[in-house]
């Protein structure tokens, strides 16, 4: 018998349907993986297991966990069931953690729901199952608060909460989505050996195909609330799977056509020495606060038409440098020249016309009181004559088709958009200007992979016709290796390597390089 | 989504306007005019809300009453907005710089007086009147537009569509007027509404020690003051003025709280 075996799953909110006779099952001892892009009713799923819809939503189906039926629970019975029977761990570790409470008590509060157990013999408990995490007092003390600890361990803290009553099942939404590819690496290794010592079974949701293949023995594709094929990865993915399947294997590893692009010979950018750093610590009367460097004397190209890359994890100082190359964060040493202008002391009207960006968060980069119109042509303000009204929308109406964006979308807000859709609205907008370099912060990153591709697929087009040269700055290796001819890798402030991307994907040099290499996880063919 | 609060809130606020906007045009009875036969009667058919000690028609003197707390109100809010918002401003967009120290010292400096003493002393020295009232009010008010205001743009300025902007050679000034105050405007619409009903306490307090507009233009506060002594003879010349202040408070307090809730969820709308 299954461990947990999910019939005619439907879900409904407020009457419109959101899940469609979904059936999983999942052996004890093993993982199912369930992929989807956003809105395929993959975390609804989950959700929907531990009784967690939200209000106004209607289950019907069954759903049994070892033959128990969860379906006929009470709210009181399903609160046993929780954390008790089945764990679970989500995306955003910090939002999952209680920003007030220590570490150690958030890890025995579960324990002492389901256990029964004391203050302080939980608090113990709860440091051996910190310590089976990877969290041992002598590294982390149990004392800390989630804002004291990195992205990593704050997840494996959210592991410690979810095992702590040793479940039989563990759901796993989007774990290391939010997290750096060997952060993401060590999760992943802890959840495996979690598996194999305590025979868990795992529920691994995520959209990323690379991932999902490594962690799990079975996959169930997820379209649009419904379960379009499952079986092994041989069995979805290759030969006989659904088109859908195939389509999103297909964008995983696709590969933008790229022309031969003839690159320039005098850099259009030039960094030598740079180093850029900030305040930390309480604000002081009379002495200066102390400073944290961020961009430590680095020194970079970018020669016109090229595609460089730049990659590193978290905190290793590559927005800081964006923001530096963009005029936007003030520089302390080193010179910075575009075109033989010399920028350090910020940009002048004429460079700024040149150098454009755009962002990652798709939500965050407009502002939602302007309408599309508006906002494409807010870098005209940089031409020494702005044209006049009728021209100016015309020139947003062209620049828009171009990206493939309807020239409705000029009156309407940026909230009707879609996440793919602003990401080339913000690259309109980036491109009104006939700028020569584009500097790309992490630009695809919160999007679908099939949305990635289309949106990968554009930039390389634009590049190809207006001779632009990219900065192409992102912590997913998988991308960064499809786009770029050349690579810097990043680290604490330095670039530890570059070189040409294949190269350099071929043969890393420098240690650092090769663990972020090693840390990538690899789609295997099917 | 129907909110609860919006309806009265709504109700209570349009009487009192409605009754100011009137009084103009038209009152009962004339205001100016002592009748002291008439005196401390009763509400009746011919005096809807009954006469105080000199025989003025009570409805007639909350009608022009509604009139002074209204504009002082409003003036002061003004004042308190049009000097506050953009002293916030400004410190925002200096983000840690001097000017938003000075500015926040500033405010401090302000906040740290007892605000009624404040007033009192001004109108003390100056002399009694509505507007020194409105400036006395008016000064109070600007601190707290300033500190939220300056609270709510300095996280607006982290915001990516911000960064744009810079990217797109905007200088500080021009964002500040084009991109952070439209986004700041719910918040500061909900602020005034709450500053206004403050402002009519403050104005009725004021006049209630003799300090706001002086006889004969009459004022609820002032009126509460002469009936202190009849209120056992005659309550309902101290309880109509009471009511009316409290129901202007009460309606701007419940429509300052359905305009938040009203005007929050369509932001997040967005996501």
């Amino acid at each position: 018998m299954p461990l947990l075996a999910v019939d005619a799953l439907d879900v409904a909110i407020g009457g419109t349907p959101i899940l469609r006779d979904v059936a999983l099952r999942i052996e004890r001892g093993r993982t199912l993986g369930i992929i989807g892009e956003s809105g395929s009713g993959k975390s609804m799923t989950a959700l929907a297991l531990m009784g967690l819809l939200p209000r106004g939503a209607t289950r019907s189906g069954h759903l049994r966990l070892d033959g128990r039926d969860l379906g006929t629970l009470d709210e009181a019975a399903m609160q046993r069931v929780r954390g008790a029977d089945i764990g679970m761990i989500f995306q955003e570790p910090m939002s999952a953690l209680n920003p007030l409470h220590r570490i150690d008590d958030q890890v025995a509060e579960s324990l002492m729901l389901h256990r029964g157990l004391a203050r302080e013999p939980a608090r113990r408990a709860a440091r051996k199952a910190l310590e089976r995490v990877g969290l041992p007092a002598s590294i982390v003390s149990g004392e800390r608060y989630p804002h004291q600890l990195s992205g990593g361990q704050r997840q494996r803290v959210v592991i410690a909460i979810a095992i702590a009553c040793s479940p039989r099942l563990l759901i796993a939404d989007e774990p290391t989505t939010a997290l750096d590819v060997t952060t993401q690496a060590g999760v992943l290794e802890l959840l495996r050996e979690l598996q194999r010592d305590e025979g868990l079974s795992l529920l691994f949701i995520s959209h990323d195909l690379a991932v999902v293949a490594d962690m799990a023995d079975e996959l169930v594709v997820m379209k649009e609330g419904q379960v379009v094929q499952g079986g092994s990865f041989g069995t979805v993915f290759g030969p006989g799977s659904h088109p859908y399947a195939r389509r999103l294997y297909e964008v995983s590893t696709r590969v933008p056509l790229r022309r031969q692009r003839d690159i320039g010979e005098q850099p259009l950018l030039q960094a030598r020495g740079l180093s850029c750093s900030y305040p930390i610590g309480a604000r002081r009367l009379f002495e200066r606060r102390e400073r944290a460097v961020a961009v430590n004397a680095l020194s970079l190209d970018i020669r016109p038409g090229e595609s460089v890359g730049l990659v590193g994890e978290s905190g290793c100082g590559k927005s800081t440098l964006a923001r530096a190359l963009l005029g936007l964060q003030p520089i302390d040493t080193g010179s910075l020249h575009f075109d033989g202008t010399d920028i350090c002391a910020g940009h002048t009207r004429a460079t700024r016309r040149r150098v454009q960006v755009v962002f990652q968060d798709p939500y965050g980069s407009f502002d939602p009181r302007h309408r599309v119109a508006r906002l494409v042509a807010e870098p005209l303000h940089l031409l020494d004559e702005r044209p006049p009204r009728a021209q100016v929308r015309e020139r947003v109406e062209r620049m828009l088709q171009r990206v493939g964006i309807d020239s409705d979308a000029l009156d309407r807000y940026p909230h009707e958009f879609s996440g793919g859709q602003r990401q080339r609205i913000a690259i309109a907008r980036a491109l009104i200007v006939e700028p020569s370099l584009v500097v790309l912060d992490e630009a695809v990153s919160a999007l679908d992979v099939s949305v990635r591709a289309q949106v990968l697929d554009l930039l390389a087009e634009l590049a190809d016709e207006q001779r632009l040269a990219y900065l192409f700055i992102s912590h997913d290796l998988s991308v960064v290796k499809r786009v770029t001819d050349r690579l810097h890798v990043m680290q604490a402030g330095r670039i530890v390597e570059s070189g040409d991307t294949e190269a350099v994907f071929a043969q890393a040099s420098h240690p650092y390089t090769r663990q972020l290499l090693a840390a990538v996880p690899r789609l295997p063919a099917p | 989504m129907r909110q609860r609060s919006l309806l009265p809130g709504l109700v209570l606020v349009a009487l009192v306007l409605g009754a100011a906007l009137v009084s103009f045009a038209w009152t009962p009875f004339d205001v100016t005019r002592l009748v002291i036969a008439d005196r401390l009667q009763a509400p009746s058919a011919t005096h809807w809300l009954g006469t105080d000690q000199f025989g003025r028609d009570i409805l007639s003197m909350l009608m022009v009453g509604a009139r002074t707390s209204l504009a002082v109100a409003l003036v002061a809010v003004g004042i308190g907005v049009g000097l506050g918002v953009p002293l916030g401003l400004t410190a925002a967009a200096g983000r840690g710089g001097v000017l938003d120290e000075l500015i926040m010292r500033g405010n401090d400096l302000v906040f740290a007086f007892p605000a009624l003493v404040i007033a009192i002393l001004i109108t003390a020295v100056f002399g009694p009147s509505a507007t020194n009232a409105i400036i006395a009010i008016g000064i109070f008010n600007v601190p707290v537009f300033a500190r939220l205001t300056r609270g709510a743009a300095l996280s607006l300025w982290t915001r990516e569509f911000i960064l744009a902007a810079r990217v797109a050679g905007k200088g500080a000034v021009r964002i500040s007027v084009e991109h952070v105050l439209p986004n700041l405007a719910n918040l500061l619409i909900v602020q005034a509404t709450i500053q206004f009903s403050l402002g009519i306490l403050a104005e009725a307090g004021l006049s209630y020690v003799g300090l706001g507009a002086q006889p004969p233009i009459p004022s609820w506060g002032r009126m509460l003051a002469e009936s202190q002594t009849l209120v056992t003879l005659a309550p309902h010349v101290a309880l109509f003025p009471g009511l009316a202040i409290v129901a202007s408070v009460l309606g701007l307090n419940l429509l300052g709280d359905a305009l938040r809730d009203w005007l929050d969820p369509r932001l997040r709308h967005g996501r």
